[in-house]
């Protein structure tokens, strides 16, 4: 295995996407020895342990609320949604970067997405399964949830299809299948690999049954390539779509500071920024503790801060352009909406999300500051905390506060609304620790497509 | 029976079957795996015989309980199963009548309504009415006849406990004898009184009430050397000067005087009333009132005698009160120029003397017979003087039984008595009443008391109408009336029919109108003539912090406190919930260095009690506002119960009430530690200045008001831009109101007759089997009511003005919640309501985030858990049948009384076979209830419908109409009517921080 490295590199030739003295077979070394070393690091099972521990709490948290009622939580007249709709959203938010590195960064020929395109494509789909549990058991009737879905029935009742949030339940639920199926497809030919070095019967059996008779031939590699692109093809306007779909169940409302046609854009700026941020905060120890250095680079960490800065200051500037149209619409409604937020009993709530998310990520213009990994990984939490931040300013400010001053009501959250959300944490980590034990974190195949040895005739080698 | 060797035998029986030989031996092979026949050989005989054999095993084998159903051959006349009627009856009111109107479902009350025939009641119920229904069904109430022994309290018989009742009935003179009663216009009452006295002229008998209206009637005695009342009629008042009188809200006239005032404040009718509100805590009237004057009730003597100053010449005291001298002035020119057509009313707070000399100014500005007359003094307690004489013997062990009818004097009578330690004192004392509350658990006896629901009585409301009650329902719990009880101790046993019915003394006609109407139609008292008797000086003013005694508005004397209904209804100003509170003014607070939701001890004579602190914008300085009925320990399982550890609910103000100053009393407060949690609807925390200004901002958009002078000069001052854009385009296409012809619901609220008492808020939680939430909950922001009463201070927190809005669902023609729920469990319907479906919703509540108005309640929590615990069974009787109880997990909301309106259209067809509601017919439970006639319901298609007529008025504006989800409510400006020296402070001023 070859030594991390952290020297910076000569900007004359384009920094290695692979580091290190690499050719495809320490590739697959490198990847699968996590997969088939005996024992996962030490690491591996704190972590572990502390996810299902989460997760267990995550379960009982379920149950008290299935049992008891909604009203265990802070939510109350007028703030209906708390918690666990920011949760929802934040969680539905860190999703889109796994679907931005894998098909729109692979349509416009990004080569080093190649090396995180698996992991975060994971994330993603773990975080989709966090998001969707949260509108599921937010509902005060959980029992007839199934309701929402467009299923024939003795009623002769269809859902109503003008609201949005029936829209977001076929926006998720497109975006989990199609990233799954994406994901899944991605998968198949290193699922080979493993399938094929496999020593025992039960892994050779399970791999081999999920990789569907890969045999490596022209034939399959040439349907894989024409699918992975229709795929992504079709999981790019899902990027701007699902966000836009998650937004509009504020936008379309009458509420001030939810009614307002920034929301789409805005929230997907802070969707991709947030989900950088979660692969960052992911990748920077999973690559130390499972030996990835070479194949997550720090060139890969650079461009991610860069993306990181890109989206930070598009929600920036969406900040600021809320606070001009509040004043410049000249609606007294809107523009109280604002102040308060900035200057009511929330303040506390706005000034952190606007130092987590427009002020800390500044200091990635430096280009020391993306390359050094404490900081980008504690950037990365601070960036992750201001958009949780930034989604509880807007769904609890505004309807803490809205038209009539008799129904303005303080919110407070509960031990279960912070349990809830720790424990969602604890599925996503339990789910994302399974994944990195079990399968393959880096896209092997894509990942060879990219090294020097890949391509011999180009390039003066 | 004949039986041949012949198998080929019809049956004649399935005995005659039983007994073949064939069906036996069918019988003994019990298993047939080879069939003993071939079915396709059988002849048909046999075949018919087999079956015949299942049948006989099959009835032989099914052997069900016998039950004889017998229908009814000839029903009840008039009733029929499901539908409700309504019953004339009265509901006892600090002893006065309160004509009512209760609708029965199949043989139980379920919702009172006001009496339209009935003067005091003009339709219309005060709020303690309402709970009724929820006190009578009330688990907690007494079911059964109890001993007390050394604490321990057991069950006995209603024989056993009458068999006690026996010493009494041989005590001769009766010297030993007592009876503690309360005070009461009931005949039946003094008639049963008047005979025990007469049986037993030595007995001592005490009527005592912590409510007692006393001082006004010593007031009269002063003036007129006669004990009188006065009898106000405001449809007369073009002034009307409240002296720390809450008029619109406390009285036994409350109602109709509400009615009569809100009908004199049209903007466009031939004149307009001006009110004055001079006291100290800030009250409904108060509140409804053009000009208020902050001042303690010690200080109101002294107002008095300046304004006779003003009036009539002589040098006038000083008042120090800020503003108080350009008060004054206004007052005295207007009660100058309006002789005859202005009044002045005294509050029962108020010293003897000063309602005396309140009286003397009221003829003398010409208001006697014009808007006050003085009406035979009913329902009054015995003097403090003999209350004490009674105690006194009890203490002395000289009484040795002691009946006390009603009432809860452990926990009410003044603490310096120490009515307990007497009570101790007494060898057998038996206490008729609802719950086996404190005083019961002092006694030897207690005997469970009928609710005003389960038994015959009467009473005089409080313009002497002679006002008959019914009863609904037979007592639940077998429990007494007080006039049986008293007859029981006459050693008969008359039903409480009987006895009213004798006194009432009318022929079988005029006895069945009299039920009819539920009073005798034109026996309202005639005035006394009085004349004027010279008066006491007023004593001067005490100086210092003053602590003023007031009723609870719901609670009363405690005796409601077990009614969650009435804990949870918000008081109109504070807007408190689930406690009392020492409400002082933020100066005060200030001095004394205590803070909102702080702790104070105060101390009246060495007696001490530390009480949360409310800041009450408005409130006058050195002067602390304690309602009293709080504090309760064995009310039951809502207010509290010392035995199954159920929290006491608020602070026992009696401890502090002396019998030398039972309204108004020095007090010496210290800040205490701790910090209390209040829980009020609205104001849930002290406002911030973002919010202030925030809320200053747009209330001149919401709540709409403006001078009369405004008015005349532009009607239409209300209207928004928004109020006259035409139809807007929408995204959906909408339902064509001009091909709607059935009806078109609709709604206004004339602000400026809602005084903000809150009614309409029980009415409909009764109506419609709204749950009480509890105090952690509301605390929460969860209370469930689908009206409320929204309360906004204008100007500075010193002397603020107050404006009240109803609030409920507007059921827009373009309801933005509609949109938004996902499965589509809130629809409009043809006729313009918004139809909340509780069994599709799943309650994601979306909707309640997208209603502007906030009307929309979540049911957070199972909140009717309670009806469904053991013993709680009856709870479910308050209920309307005709309205769901909703689940865990559903949203809800005002639905326009979707269950009146329906059950309007089935008697529609069916009596007149035409589909048309007429215009009244259906009145909405806010609407009916309302003393101000405020409300307006009916159909925008009909012509001829009053809300047609006051949503087209110059007034009528809509809630955030710039929105355009074209709500269905309309509200009409509220107009003051300033005197002209005074500023009329308009609503664009600086709003208060308890916004």
């Amino acid at each position: 295995m070859a030594s991390s490295t952290s020297v910076d590199q000569l900007d004359i030739f384009p920094e290695e996407l692979v580091q290190g003295e690499n050719d495809f077979h320490s590739v697959t070394e490198m990847v699968c020895g996590v997969l088939e070393a005996p024992k996962p690091p030490k690491s591996w099972y704190v972590i572990f342990t502390t996810a299902v521990a989460l997760l267990g709490v995550l379960g009982a948290m379920i149950l008290y609320l299935i049992t008891t009622g909604v009203g265990v939580w802070g939510n109350n007249q007028p703030v209906a949604w708390g918690w666990p709709i920011v949760n929802f959203v934040f969680w539905v938010g860190i999703g889109h970067a796994g679907t931005l590195i894998s098909a729109v960064l692979f349509l416009f020929r990004q080569d080093w997405r190649t090396g995180i395109n698996r992991f975060s494509e994971a994330m993603t789909i773990f975080a989709v399964i966090c998001a969707g549990m949260f509108p599921a058991i937010h509902v005060g009737r959980i029992w007839v949830i199934w309701w929402v879905f467009p299923i024939p029935n003795q009623m002769s009742m269809w859902p109503n299809f003008r609201s949005p949030l029936l829209w977001d339940v076929f926006a998720v639920s497109t975006y989990f299948s199609v990233s799954l199926l994406f994901w899944y497809m991605g998968l198949v030919p290193d699922l080979a690999t493993v399938r094929d070095r496999a020593k025992t019967k039960a892994k050779k059996f399970w791999y081999g049954l999920f990789a569907m008779g890969w045999n490596g031939s022209n034939r399959h590699w040439h349907r894989y390539e024409r699918a992975y692109l229709i795929l992504a093809a079709l999981a790019t306007p899902l990027v701007l779509s699902v966000h836009s779909v998650v937004s509009f169940d504020f936008a379309t409302s009458q509420l001030p500071g939810w009614h307002t046609t920034i929301l789409p854009p805005y929230f997907v700026a802070g969707a991709i920024f947030s989900g950088f941020a979660m692969v960052l905060t992911l990748s920077i120890p999973a690559r130390k503790m499972f030996g990835l250095e070479e194949l997550i680079t720090l060139r890969h960490i650079d461009n991610m801060c860069k993306v990181i800065m890109a989206t930070g200051m598009m929600v920036g500037y969406a900040y600021s352009m809320e606070f001009f149209m509040a004043w410049y619409s000249g609606n007294a409604y809107e523009g109280f909406t604002f102040v308060n937020r900035a200057f009511g009993p929330y303040w506390w709530g706005y000034w952190i999300m606007v130092s987590c998310n427009v002020l800390t990520p500044q200091i990635f213009w430096w280009k020391k500051a993306r390359r050094n990994l404490a900081l980008v990984f504690i950037i990365s939490i601070f960036v992750n905390i201001g958009m949780w931040f930034e989604r509880f300013v807007i769904v609890v400010t505004s309807l803490n506060r809205d038209f009539l001053p008799s129904s303005w009501h303080y919110f407070s959250p509960t031990w279960v609304d912070v349990l809830t959300l720790l424990g969602s944490f604890g599925l996503f980590f339990t789910l994302f620790m399974l994944f990195c034990r079990y399968l393959p974190q880096v896209a092997i195949s894509e990942v060879k497509n990219v090294m020097p040895q890949a391509h011999p005739h180009l390039d003066d080698h | 029976m004949n039986r041949s060797a012949s198998t080929k035998r019809y049956w004649r029986s399935l005995n005659d079957l039983g007994q073949t030989t064939e069906f036996k031996e069918l019988m003994a092979n019990e298993f047939q795996s080879e069939p003993e026949e071939d079915w396709t050989q059988t002849s048909r005989r046999r075949f018919l015989q087999l079956m015949g054999a299942s049948v006989a095993l099959a009835t032989a084998s099914c052997r069900w309980d016998q039950e004889k159903l017998l229908p009814v051959v000839s029903r009840t006349p008039g009733t029929v199963p499901g539908t409700p009627r309504a019953f004339a009856t009265i509901l006892n009111r600090d002893g006065f009548a309160e004509g009512v109107m209760v609708t029965s479902f199949d043989g139980h009350p379920t919702k009172i309504e006001g009496n339209a025939a009935h003067p005091e009641s003009l339709g219309a119920t005060s709020a303690t009415a309402q709970a009724a229904t929820l006190g009578l069904y009330d688990p907690d109430r007494s079911r059964s006849a109890a001993s007390y022994d050394a604490g321990v309290e057991s069950e006995v018989s209603h024989s056993a406990c009458a068999a006690a009742l026996g010493g009494i009935q041989r005590s001769g003179a009766g010297a030993k004898v007592a009876v503690l009663g309360e005070p009461s216009t009931s005949p039946s009452l003094a008639r049963m009184k008047a005979a025990f006295l007469k049986a037993h002229p030595s007995a001592t008998w005490v009527d005592y009430s912590a409510t007692a209206r006393n001082a006004e009637v010593e007031g009269c005695r002063l003036a007129f050397n006669q004990a009188a009342r006065p009898f106000y009629s405001m449809s007369n008042a073009k002034i009307i000067v409240a002296l720390d009188d809450d008029f619109l809200s406390e009285g036994p006239s409350a109602v109709r005087l509400t009615r009569e005032t809100a009908a004199k404040r049209k903007p466009n009718a031939e004149w307009m009333s001006r009110i004055y509100a001079v006291e100290s805590n800030f009250s409904v009237t108060g509140g409804f009132a053009d000009h208020r004057l902050p001042l303690r009730s010690s200080d109101i003597g002294t107002f008095v005698a300046a304004l006779s100053a003003a009036l009539s010449g002589g040098t006038a005291p000083a008042l120090h009160a800020k503003g108080a001298d350009k008060f004054l002035a206004a007052v005295a020119d207007d009660l100058k120029h309006h002789k005859g057509a202005a009044v002045i009313t005294c509050g029962p707070n108020q010293p003897a003397e000063v309602h005396a000399h309140v009286a003397a100014l009221n003829v003398q500005i010409g208001a006697l017979n014009r808007t006050v007359s003085y009406l035979p003094a009913t329902a009054v307690g015995s003097s403090m003087d003999d209350v004490k004489a009674l105690v006194g013997k009890m203490n002395a062990g000289e009484i040795e039984s002691l009946v006390i009818l009603g009432g809860n004097p452990v926990f009410t009578m003044p603490a310096d008595l120490d009515f307990a330690a007497a009570l101790g004192k007494v060898t057998n004392s038996m206490h008729l009443s609802e719950y086996r509350d404190e005083t019961s658990r002092k006694c030897s006896w207690h005997m469970p008391m009928t609710h005003d629901l389960e038994a015959w009585n009467d009473g005089l409301a409080a313009d002497g109408t002679r006002s008959i009650g019914q009863p609904l329902i037979a007592p639940l719990w077998k429990g007494k009336s007080a006039c049986e009880m008293i007859s029981m101790m006459l050693g008969n046993n008359e039903s409480s029919l009987d006895i009213v019915r004798q006194t009432a003394g009318l022929s079988d006609d005029a006895w069945h109108n009299a039920l009819l109407d539920g009073m005798v139609s034109g026996s309202s008292a005639t005035a006394l003539k009085v004349s004027l008797a010279s008066l006491p000086d007023l004593a001067p003013a005490a100086e210092g912090l003053e602590l003023r005694f007031i009723p609870h508005f719901a609670i009363r004397d405690g005796r409601y406190a077990n009614l969650g209904w009435l804990q949870e209804l918000p008081d109109p100003m504070s807007k408190l919930t689930w406690d009392n509170a020492a409400l002082m003014s933020f100066a005060t607070g200030e001095r004394l260095g205590v803070k909102h939701e702080g702790m104070v001890k105060l101390d009246v004579n060495g007696r001490t009690l530390e009480v949360a602190v409310y800041l009450m914008p408005g409130h006058a300085d050195d002067s602390i506002t304690l309602a009293y009925g709080y504090g309760r320990t064995e009310a039951g399982h809502v207010a509290g119960l010392n035995d199954d550890a159920v929290e006491t609910v608020g602070f026992n103000t009696y401890l502090l009430r002396g019998s030398d100053a039972m309204h108004v009393t020095a007090v010496s407060a210290t800040a205490a530690s701790g910090h209390y949690r209040l829980a009020s609807t609205q104001d849930h925390f002290a406002m911030d200045a973002i919010g202030a200004e925030g809320t200053q901002e747009r209330l001149p958009d919401l709540v709409k008001e403006g001078s009369l002078a405004e008015f005349n000069k532009d009607p239409q001052f209300a209207k928004a831009a928004a109020d006259f854009w035409g139809p807007e385009m929408t995204l959906w296409k909408e339902l064509d109101q001009d091909k709607v012809t059935d009806h078109k619901w609709g709604m206004s609220i004339d602000l400026a007759s809602c005084t903000g008492c809150g009614n309409c808020t029980i009415a409909c939680q009764s109506e419609n089997n709204v749950a009480v939430v509890g105090k952690e909950q509301v605390l929460r922001g969860r209370e469930m009511a689908w009206i409320r009463m929204d309360r906004y201070f204008l100007g500075d927190v010193e002397n603020p003005t107050a404006i009240n809005q109803p609030i409920n669902c507007a059921h827009c023609e373009l309801a933005p919640c509609e949109n938004v729920c996902p499965v589509a469990a809130t629809t409009h319907s043809q006729e313009g309501l918004n139809d909340m479906v509780y069994n599709r919703c799943i309650g994601t509540r979306y909707c309640a985030n997208n209603c502007p108005y906030k009307v929309r309640r979540f049911n957070y929590f199972n909140f009717n858990k309670d009806a469904a615990k053991e013993g709680n069974e009856v709870l479910a009787m308050a209920a309307n049948p005709d309205v769901t109880v909703r689940s865990r997990g559903v949203m809800e909301k005002c639905s326009f009384c979707v269950q009146r309106i329906e059950r309007a259209r089935i008697d529609t067809r069916n009596a007149e076979r035409e589909t048309r509601i007429q215009d009244g017919v259906v009145q909405v439970a806010c609407e009916q209830v309302c003393p101000a006639d405020a409300i307006t319901f009916g159909d925008l298609l009909d012509k001829e419908s009053r809300v047609l007529k006051t949503q087209a008025d110059d007034r009528a504006y809509k809630l955030l109409p710039e929105l355009n989800h074209k709500p269905r409510i309309s509200f009409l400006a509220r107009v003051r009517n300033p005197h002209p020296s005074l500023e009329a402070v308009a609503v664009s001023e600086e709003v208060v921080s308890h916004g």
